[in-house]
C-alpha cells in the first residue's frame, strides 16, 4: 500500500520524532511510505487568525506535494493538519478546477491512528510500555474531526500500559495556535490547569496525537519541573 | 409609513424581500421526540412520577379523595403554620364548602371580585396560606398549571409564605408538550395570565447555594385527589 | 483581562460552576434522551422564525394588539430609551421593579430612567446585588453574580442596607425578600424582559425561578416588556421545545420553577394583573444581523451553555471579555450586532476548541463564525493590525516557497539564540521553549530512503 506521508510544520521541524516513529510503523505494518519535500504546511495558522487568502499558496504546494506521487492515502500524525486538509475543498470553492484537486485529497487524507484502526484494520502492533499514562484527546481531531476511539483502541493494546483518566480531560489545552501567544496569560492558565489535573492523576505519560499540544502541554510540564513524559501516540507505540 | 412599517420593512429587506409575506409560512415537524415522552403512560404511572418527583423538589404531597379533601386541606393548612388563608374562588371549593370547613383553623378568605383590589391583595400579603385548584398538572415536572382571573388573583398564590394546590389525578398529563397543547386548544379563551408553576421559589445565585423561597412562596403542597 | 484573570475567586466560582452545572446538564439530557433530535427541533424552530420574522412578528403585533397591548417598535437603544421615558411619563410613574433583562442592559434602560428621577430596582437577586454595588456588571447571563462571595455580599448588605445578619445565603435572601416584597407591593411599573413571545396568540412568555417574574406581572396597575425582535415563536406547540431546552440547557432543571404566560392586560373583572401593557420591539442591529452570513446567531435562546462549556471563559469569566454578551455567544455575535471596529477582539478570546458547538441547544454554528469573523477582520485592511499583517504575510510567503520555508526552517534550531521577546517571550510566560532538534524530519527521511528505507 502506497503511502504518501505528510509530515506537517510543526513535526518537521520541531518534533520530527513523531514524523520518524510515525514512518517506521507505517513501515513495519506493512506500507511503501513516499514523502514529498515539496510540501510545506497546510496553513492552519493563517487559516485560523483569519488570514486564508496568505495561505493559499502554501495550500495548493501541498495538494500538489501530497497528490504527486499518486499515492492510495495520505497519511499525518496530526488531527488538526488533516481537518484543515478536509477543508480545502470549500476554501477552493471559486476555482472548479483547484476544488477538485482538493476533495480528491482531502478524501484520501487520514490521521494516523484513524488510519491505522480504520484502513489497516490493525489494532494491536506489539507495543509495549510500562506505566501510567492518561490520553489527551485534542479539540479539533476529536470535535471537528471525529476522530475519538482509534487512540484508545491502540494504546488499549500496548502491554504494561495503564490508560487513566483525570479531571477535565476532554477540556482544551489552551494551545490554540497563534492563541498560545496572543493571549499568552489565558493559554497559560488553561494549560496550566490541565497539566495541574494530570499531575493529580499521577501519571507517568501523557499521551496525544497532534504535536501542537504535546508541545504546549510538555512546555508547562518542564516549567513545572514535572516527572512527565509528554508522548505522541505514535512514540508509544514504537517504543519497544 | 409608521414606525412599525419602518421597522417591519427593514426585516423584509434584511430578508432579501420587499414587504412582509401575505401568506402563513408552512412550518414541517422533524423530529416528534416531544410527544413520545411517557407516551401512554397510565394515570397512575403519571400520578406516581408527579408526586415523587415534586417531594424531590421540596413539594409536600398528600393524596386524598373528594369526599375527604377538605379534612386533608385542613391539615395542611395546619402544617403551614398559624395565619389566614385565602382561597380562590372556585367551583370545586364552593361544591364542597372548604371555606366554612377551614374556618375552624383561623381566618378565611376567598378571593372576592366584589371587593376591592387592595383589600384583596393585602389579606393576601397577610395569609399564610393560599389554595387554589390546578387547571392541569404536569408529570414529570411535578408542575401545575394555573389561570388567573377574577375568581383567582395572581395574588392568591404568590403572596402567602405556603401554597397549597389542589389537582384532580385526572388532569396529570405527562409533560409540558400537553399542557402547550391544552393553551394551544384554548387560544381563544385564554386569561392574561397563565402560570406553569413547579414548586416553592428558589435561587443559586449567592456562591451556586440553592435558597427555597426568595420572592414567592416558602413552601408548596400539592394534594392529589384520587377520584377526581 | 488582566483584572479578570488575577481575581482567583471569581475563576474559581467560574470554574465550579461550569462543573456542577455542566454535569447537571448532561444529566439531565441524558434523562430526557434524543439530545440531537431535540436539538434539531430546537434549531429548525428558530431557523424557520427567523427566515420569516417579518410575517411572525406582524401576527404577534396583531394578536398582541387584539389582547389589549400596545406594541411599540424601536429600532436602536436611544428610540427603546426614549419609548420607556414616555410611558413612564405618562403613567406619573416613580418607581419600577424589573425581573432580569439583557436586552434592557443592551439599551442602557436602568440609567435612563435615573436620569429622570424614577427608581428602577432589579428584583433578579444577583441583578439586585450587582445593583446596589452601584455598577457592578454581570459574569454571566443567567448568573449573574457569579463573581461576588457571601462574604463580598453581606459587606454589601451591611453598607448599603443596615444587614445585620449573618454571611449564609439563606438569611441573607430572606433579608432581600423582605426589601424587595415591599418594592412589588408599592411600585408603579413592572418592567419585563421576555423569553419568547408567541404569534399565535400575542403571549410574552417569560422563565424565572424566584417568582420575580410572577410579582412584576401581577402586581404593579402597569406593566412594559422589553423584547428583542428574535424572540418570537409561532405558537405554543414550539415554545414547548425552546422552554425545554432553555431550562436543561441553562441550569440543569426540567423546567424553570414559573412560566410565566402574559396575554395582554387583566381583563376588567379582574381585581390584580396590569392594567396596561405596553411592549417594546428592539432591533438595535438585529435587522443588521439578519442580512449578514451571522443570521443563525440570532437563533440564540440565550441559555448560557456555550459560556459554561467554554474554557476560555473559565478563566476569563464575563466581565473579561469587555463586552454585554460573553462567552463564545458574545464572539460570535457582537462584532455583527454592535460593530467590527470596536468589538473586534472578542474573537480573539477564544482557542478554537469546538465545546460550544457541542452543547448548543439551537445548533448555532458558533466555532464557524468566529472562524468566519477573523477572516473579515484580517482580510479588511482599514480593521487589522498592521504588525498581524505584516508577520502573517511573512509566514504566507515563507511557507508558500519550498527554498524559503527550507531555509527558514534549517535555521529554527538557532531560535535558542534568539532574545525572548515577541511571540517567544510571550509563550515563556508559562511554559518552556521546545528544544529544536538538529536534524529536522526531511533530513532523517532523506538518509532514511538513501539507506534503503524499509525496514
Amino acid at each position: 500500500m502506497k503511502i504518501s506521508f505528510f509530515v506537517t510544520c510543526l513535526t518537521d521541524t520541531v518534533l520530527p520524532s513523531i514524523g520518524i516513529k510515525s514512518v517506521e510503523l507505517l513501515e513495519k505494518l506493512g506500507c511503501t511510505v513516499f514523502f514529498n519535500p515539496r510540501q510545506t504546511c497546510c496553513g492552519q495558522p493563517l487559516v485560523n487568525s483569519g488570514y486564508r487568502e496568505k495561505a493559499k499558496n502554501s495550500m495548493q504546494m501541498l495538494i500538489d506535494a501530497l497528490l504527486e506521487d499518486d499515492c492510495e492515502y495520505i497519511v499525518a500524525p496530526s488531527g488538526s493538519c488533516v481537518l484543515q486538509v478536509k477543508e480545502f475543498p470549500r476554501f477552493f470553492r471559486e476555482d472548479e478546477i483547484w476544488q477538485s484537486r482538493a476533495k480528491r485529497l482531502a478524501d484520501k487524507s487520514y490521521e494516523i491512528t484513524d488510519f491505522i484502526v480504520n484502513i489497516l484494520h490493525v489494532t494491536d502492533v506489539g507495543a509495549a510500555l510500562n506505566g501510567r499514562a492518561a490520553y489527551h484527546p485534542s479539540c479539533h481531531m476529536s470535535r471537528r474531526l471525529g476522530v475519538k476511539e482509534a487512540p484508545y483502541r491502540l494504546l488499549n493494546n500496548v502491554k504494561g500500559l495503564e490508560l487513566v483518566s483525570f479531571k477535565g480531560q476532554d477540556r482544551c489545552c489552551g494551545f490554540g495556535g497563534t492563541f498560545s501567544v496572543t493571549m499568552a496569560d489565558l493559554s497559560g492558565a488553561m494549560v496550566a490547569e490541565k497539566v495541574r489535573n494530570m499531575a493529580a492523576a499521577g501519571v507517568d505519560y501523557v499521551i496525544g496525537a497532534d504535536g501542537a499540544c504535546l508541545m504546549n502541554i510538555e512546555g508547562r510540564v518542564r516549567r513545572e519541573n514535572l516527572d512527565i513524559k509528554v508522548l505522541h501516540v505514535v512514540e508509544a507505540l514504537m517504543t519497544a | 409609513m409608521t414606525a412599525r412599517d419602518h421597522f417591519m420593512g427593514r426585516i423584509s429587506r434584511a430578508l432579501g424581500r420587499a414587504e412582509t409575506p401575505a401568506t402563513e409560512p408552512r412550518f414541517a415537524w422533524r423530529h416528534s421526540v416531544h410527544t413520545d415522552v411517557m407516551k401512554e403512560w397510565s394515570p397512575d404511572e403519571l400520578a406516581r412520577v408527579f408526586i415523587e418527583y415534586g417531594e424531590t423538589i421540596g413539594i409536600g404531597v398528600y393524596e386524598t379523595t373528594r369526599e375527604e379533601l377538605n379534612d386533608t386541606l385542613r391539615t395542611a393548612v395546619g402544617e403551614c403554620g398559624p395565619g389566614p388563608v385565602i382561597l380562590a374562588n372556585d367551583p370545586l371549593l364552593s361544591e364542597l364548602c372548604t371555606a366554612d370547613a377551614l374556618e375552624k383553623t383561623g381566618k378565611v378568605r376567598v378571593w372576592n371580585k366584589e371587593d376591592s383590589r387592595e383589600n384583596n391583595i393585602r389579606f393576601a400579603e397577610k395569609a399564610a396560606v393560599g389554595i387554589a385548584v390546578a387547571k392541569m398538572a404536569l408529570s414529570e415536572s411535578a408542575t401545575v398549571l394555573l389561570f388567573s382571573h377574577e375568581g383567582c388573583g395572581h395574588s392568591v398564590t404568590l403572596l402567602p409564605e405556603s401554597v397549597i394546590y389542589i389537582i384532580p389525578k385526572s388532569r396529570i398529563r405527562p409533560r409540558l408538550t400537553q399542557g402547550m397543547q391544552f393553551l394551544r386548544q384554548n387560544k381563544e379563551r385564554l386569561p392574561s395570565s397563565v402560570n406553569f408553576v413547579s414548586g416553592p421559589s428558589a435561587t443559586s445565585d449567592i456562591e451556586l447555594v440553592r435558597v427555597v423561597g426568595v420572592h414567592g412562596p416558602v413552601h408548596v403542597v400539592h394534594i392529589v385527589v384520587n377520584d377526581m | 483581562m488582566k483584572r479578570s484573570l488575577a481575581d482567583s475567586f471569581m475563576r474559581a466560582s467560574i470554574a465550579d460552576a461550569q462543573d456542577l452545572i455542566s454535569r447537571k446538564r448532561e444529566d439531565c439530557y441524558a434523562e430526557l434522551g434524543h439530545f440531537e433530535k431535540w436539538c434539531e427541533q430546537a434549531a429548525d424552530i428558530r431557523s424557520h422564525v427567523l427566515d420569516y420574522l417579518d410575517y411572525y412578528l406582524e401576527q404577534f403585533t396583531n394578536n398582541a394588539e387584539k389582547a389589549g397591548a400596545s406594541v411599540h417598535f424601536a429600532k436602536d437603544d436611544g428610540e427603546a430609551v426614549e419609548l420607556a421615558r414616555t410611558i413612564f411619563l405618562q403613567k406619573k410613574a416613580r418607581k419600577g421593579v424589573k425581573s432580569k433583562s439583557m436586552v434592557t442592559e443592551e439599551i442602557g434602560l436602568n440609567e435612563a430612567l435615573e436620569t429622570m428621577g424614577v427608581e428602577i430596582l432589579e428584583t433578579d437577586l444577583g441583578e439586585y446585588l450587582l445593583q446596589l454595588d452601584g455598577k457592578d456588571k454581570p459574569s454571566h447571563i443567567v448568573i449573574p453574580a457569579l463573581h461576588k462571595n457571601r462574604r463580598h455580599i453581606r459587606e454589601l448588605l451591611a453598607e448599603k442596607k443596615a444587614y445585620t445578619g449573618d454571611e449564609t445565603p439563606e438569611t441573607m435572601t430572606r433579608f432581600v425578600r423582605r426589601i424587595l416584597r415591599e418594592a412589588f407591593l408599592s411600585a408603579d411599573v413592572g418592567v419585563t424582559g421576555c423569553n419568547f413571545a408567541v404569534a399565535e396568540t400575542g403571549t410574552i412568555a417569560l422563565m424565572t425561578n424566584e417568582g420575580n417574574g410572577r410579582f412584576v406581572t401581577g402586581i404593579p396597575k402597569t406593566m412594559v416588556t422589553f423584547m428583542g425582535m428574535e424572540r418570537v415563536v409561532p405558537s405554543f406547540e414550539e415554545l414547548d421545545i425552546l422552554f425545554s431546552m432553555l431550562a436543561r440547557s441553562a441550569v440543569g432543571a426540567r423546567t424553570s420553577i414559573y412560566m410565566s404566560l402574559i396575554t395582554g392586560p387583566r381583563a376588567a373583572t379582574d381585581l390584580d394583573g396590569p392594567e396596561e401593557l405596553h411592549i417594546v420591539v428592539i432591533d438595535n442591529g438585529r435587522s443588521r444581523v439578519l442580512a449578514s452570513p451571522f443570521r443563525d446567531v440570532l437563533r440564540c435562546i440565550r441559555c448560557g451553555a456555550c459560556m459554561l462549556e467554554c474554557p476560555a471563559y473559565r478563566h476569563v469569566g464575563g466581565q473579561g471579555y469587555g463586552v454585554l454578551y460573553p462567552g463564545p455567544l458574545g464572539a460570535a455575535l457582537v462584532p455583527s450586532l454592535a460593530g467590527y471596529d470596536e468589538h473586534k477582539d472578542v474573537t480573539k478570546i477564544c482557542s478554537l476548541c469546538g465545546a460550544c458547538n457541542d452543547v448548543c441547544p439551537v445548533k448555532i454554528p458558533l466555532y464557524e463564525f468566529i472562524l468566519e469573523h477573523r477572516r473579515i477582520i484580517a482580510e479588511d485592511g482599514k480593521l487589522s493590525s498592521r504588525i498581524e499583517d505584516a508577520v502573517f504575510s511573512q509566514y504566507g510567503r515563507v511557507i508558500g516557497n519550498p527554498a524559503c520555508y527550507a531555509s527558514a526552517t534549517r535555521m529554527a534550531r538557532l531560535g535558542k539564540y534568539l532574545p525572548r521577546v515577541g511571540p517567544l517571550k510571550e509563550w515563556a510566560k508559562a511554559r518552556a521553549i521546545p528544544k529544536i532538534p538538529k536534524e529536522r524530519f526531511r533530513d532523517w527521511f532523506a538518509r532514511h530512503s538513501r539507506e534503503g528505507g524499509q525496514s
